[in-house]
């Protein structure tokens, strides 16, 4: 089966020289929920720019089959829905109705579909009641779900999540971890708690100076001492009773 | 952290608030249009403010508030006012009438922000015409004057902790480099937002080459 989305030695340098991925090669099947971790400036988020196009690199990027190139760039993204580490960034309309319909009416849907897409998003991320209200008087977890909800509500094929934890209180991380865990699309979630990709993913991607250092099931690869900490990573505490 | 500055007010349940916010634009604009072509008597001058201050009493709007937003437009309106009467014959009264005239549309401005949802005006200034750009930049100003605010506040208390016991003079010197990194910080923000804007179907034709 063609997967989802996929790299092809994929090289990125930012203007400045650094190299950032450095024959990133990895795929993404239907459906499977895949964690990207790695330390600091591994090329997870630059990674994840790259699969919407929004960097030209050297190599493929591959949706569904389709080498993205210049033309058909704004009509595969929309089957990627990127939700940004920071909510402020992603919510730019004054409410939180617009915002969410902003990708919707960009899709052209009628206003009856677009009221429609917006209601169900909201539903889905337990927001319901939300529409009026301006961003800048939500809590950060319900940014974050507002930040979901405006993806979801386009309707992807696979849904990207960089860092989708950070910031979140014990209770307002639980509420995201089972809203992505209800997800039944293609979920990348690249970031550094270990605890939550534990949980969520099937496989996991280990990146280093980008590319692939390791891959394989997270439970694996995280109680590897020696892989963890050539990566700058830690055996998650979870896992720590178990290989002591 | 949460922020209202001048919508801290127009989420009241009041009959200003409720009402339909076209009629209630339309009612300002005509206001607007009288206080700027009418001579005003100052008798006329009284019945407007007393008018306007019911029309705040309705809408619960504080005392306090009001004069402090007024305030913030007052040195502009000020620094008008003194040089009218070194470049008029009739100097003083066309100074007062410019000032009577002002004060009554900034407070009926006031009255108009303050009683009405930011978003709500934004789309009746689209339904009345206004260029959809500019409606979309006074969008963007409003959705992250309060973010800008948030990380000013951040950076002066960074600030702050790191200077304790300076006088609030000195720490006016790192204003500029704050304000400078506030403008960095921005620019890359704002490259952010596009990409998010983009990623969610926003063509502005630049993709076309």
């Amino acid at each position: 089966m063609t997967p989802v989305l996929e790299f092809v030695d994929y090289r990125y340098s930012y203007p400045d020289g650094t190299k950032a991925l450095d024959g990133l090669t990895c795929q993404f099947g239907s459906g499977e929920t895949v964690g990207i971790v790695g330390p600091n400036g591994a090329g997870k988020t630059t990674a994840l720019l790259a699969a919407c196009g929004l960097l030209t690199g050297k190599g493929e990027v591959r949706i569904q089959g389709t080498v993205l190139n210049k033309k058909n760039t704004s009509d595969l993204r929309k089957h990627i829905g990127f939700v940004f580490q920071n909510p402020d960034d992603q919510l730019f309309m004054p409410t939180v109705y617009e915002d969410i319909a902003f990708g919707p009416k960009n899709l052209h849907y009628s206003d009856s579909r677009v009221a429609e897409a917006v209601h169900s998003a909201l539903e889905s991320v337990e927001l319901t009641g939300y529409e009026e209200k301006s961003s800048h008087h939500l809590s950060t977890g319900e940014k974050k779900r507002v930040a979901l909800a405006t993806v979801l509500a386009m309707d992807p094929k696979v849904l990207i999540l960089d860092e989708p934890s950070t910031n979140l209180d014990p209770h307002s991380r639980r509420q995201l971890i089972s809203l992505i865990e209800s997800m039944r699309i293609t979920t990348i979630v690249a970031g550094h708690d270990l605890e939550m990709m534990l949980e969520l993913c099937d496989r996991v991607l280990i990146l280093d100076q980008g590319k692939v250092a390791a891959e394989g099931d997270p439970e694996e690869l995280f109680s590897d001492e020696v892989l963890m900490e050539q990566n700058l990573l830690e055996i998650p505490y979870s896992l720590r009773q178990y290989t002591n | 952290m949460r922020h209202s500055f001048f919508d801290k007010y127009s989420e009241l349940d009041t009959p200003i608030h409720r009402m339909n916010p076209k009629i209630k634009l339309a009612i300002f604009l005509f206001f607007l249009v009288l206080v700027s072509f009418l001579k005003i008597h100052l008798i006329f001058f009284l019945i407007a403010l007393g008018l306007l201050s019911v029309l705040f009493a309705i809408a619960r709007i504080p005392f306090v508030f009001i004069v402090k937003r007024i305030a913030v437009i007052m040195p502009f309106l000020i620094f008008i006012i003194i040089f009218i009467p070194l470049f008029q014959d009739n100097t003083w009264a066309v100074a007062g009438l410019t000032f009577a005239r002002a004060l009554l549309s900034i407070m009926a401005l006031v009255l108009f922000i303050s009683t009405t949802r930011f978003p709500q005006l934004l789309k009746e200034l689209e339904s009345i015409g206004v260029p959809k750009m500019i409606v979309e930049i006074l969008s963007f100003i409003y959705r992250y004057f309060f973010v800008l605010v948030g990380e000013l506040e951040r950076m002066e208390l960074a600030v702050k902790a790191r200077a304790p016991g300076k006088k609030h003079r000195l720490l006016y010197k790192g204003f500029s480099s704050m304000l400078g990194m506030l403008i960095i910080h921005s620019y890359e923000r704002s490259e952010r937002v596009y990409q998010a804007m983009q990623l969610r179907g926003y063509d502005d034709g630049r993709d076309e080459e």
